[in-house]
């Protein structure tokens, strides 16, 4: 486990606890998810690193169609800044589904 | 879908259908965390869901190819693709990737009374703000319906989904009527 990933863990919370987010997907690139699912199953699913600017945050979500997604992805990206405590950071906020009705979304488990 | 399975999940279409047999449980994460994944169980849902209706009703045999075709083409669809920007500011970037978007109109037709939705494209550069994209919707509608006020419906809310969710300049939205299913006026199709 790298020493970012208790950040990302914290990161996966947040994004659940936002109002029109009904799901947390792997953020990885299909190559790198490809090799998670292999050997890390139960890895954070956002993904930190860290260069010499700072923090890189990359999120996937699923949000409601409730909402205009672009104001989901906002409180989303809110959350991540709480969530990251302050510390400087470029952040990709994913909108990967649109999800119709939120109970019907399957998300369970990781919403 | 490749060899690495939707979305890079390691399972295929067929897995996917087992898991949802199986109520999914117990839970399998690869397949719970991946959005694709999820489009196409949210697909195989429905279309269960209907094909269910006709036998019961006896209103028609289901066309096992007709089903396939239909399935194969989500998992198609729910491909991430391309991402959008939805908004930039500084270092944040929010965007909607092109999967989203495509599983979104699906699931805005299938939701409509008596249509489900075969295929969909979004046809140009997504990048192009002066030109705009074309989206093309390919649909069955069930038997007896006014084809014409079904195409419409779906065009419309078509519209109103890609409004509220994407800034795509969508320079149309072509509805095409690609087949007829039967379904139980009295019970309904859903």
């Amino acid at each position: 486990m790298s020493d970012l990933e208790p950040l990302a863990r914290r990161v996966d919370d947040a994004l659940r606890a936002v109002d029109g987010v009904v799901g947390v997907y792997s953020a990885r690139p299909l190559a790198a998810r490809v090799l998670h699912t292999a050997f890390d199953a139960d890895a954070a699913l956002s993904s930190v690193g860290e260069d010499a600017d700072g923090l890189t945050v990359e999120v996937s979500i699923g949000v409601t169609d409730a909402a205009p997604s672009v104001d989901t992805a906002r409180r989303a990206a809110i959350a991540v800044g709480e969530a990251l405590g302050g510390t400087p950071a470029s952040l990709t906020v994913r909108v990967s589904r649109v999800v119709r009705d939120a109970g019907a979304a399957g998300a369970v488990g990781v919403a | 879908m490749d060899d690495d399975g939707i979305g890079g999940s390691g399972y295929t279409l067929d897995d996917l259908s087992d898991y949802l047999d199986r109520g999914r449980v117990p839970a399998i994460p690869e397949i719970d965390a991946n959005p694709e994944c999820q489009a196409v169980l949210d697909s195989l849902t429905r279309m269960s869901a209907v094909s269910k209706e006709l036998v019961d009703t006896e209103a028609a045999a289901v066309d096992a190819s007709w089903f396939d075709a239909v399935m194969r083409e989500v998992t198609r669809e729910v491909r991430a693709g391309r991402d959008i920007p939805l908004a930039e500011d500084d270092d944040v970037h929010l965007v909607i990737t092109e999967g989203a978007i495509r599983a979104m109109v699906r699931e805005t037709g299938d939701a409509l009374p008596g249509v489900i939705v075969e295929r969909t494209r979004i046809v140009g550069d997504v990048d192009d703000a002066e030109e705009g994209v074309r989206v093309e919707v390919a649909i069955s509608v069930a038997y007896g319906q006014r084809m014409r006020r079904a195409a419409d419906h779906v065009r419309r809310a078509t519209a109103d989904a890609l409004a509220k969710h994407t800034p795509l300049r969508i320079a149309s939205i072509d509805v095409t009527v690609d087949s007829l299913h039967t379904f139980d006026a009295e019970e309904g199709e859903r």
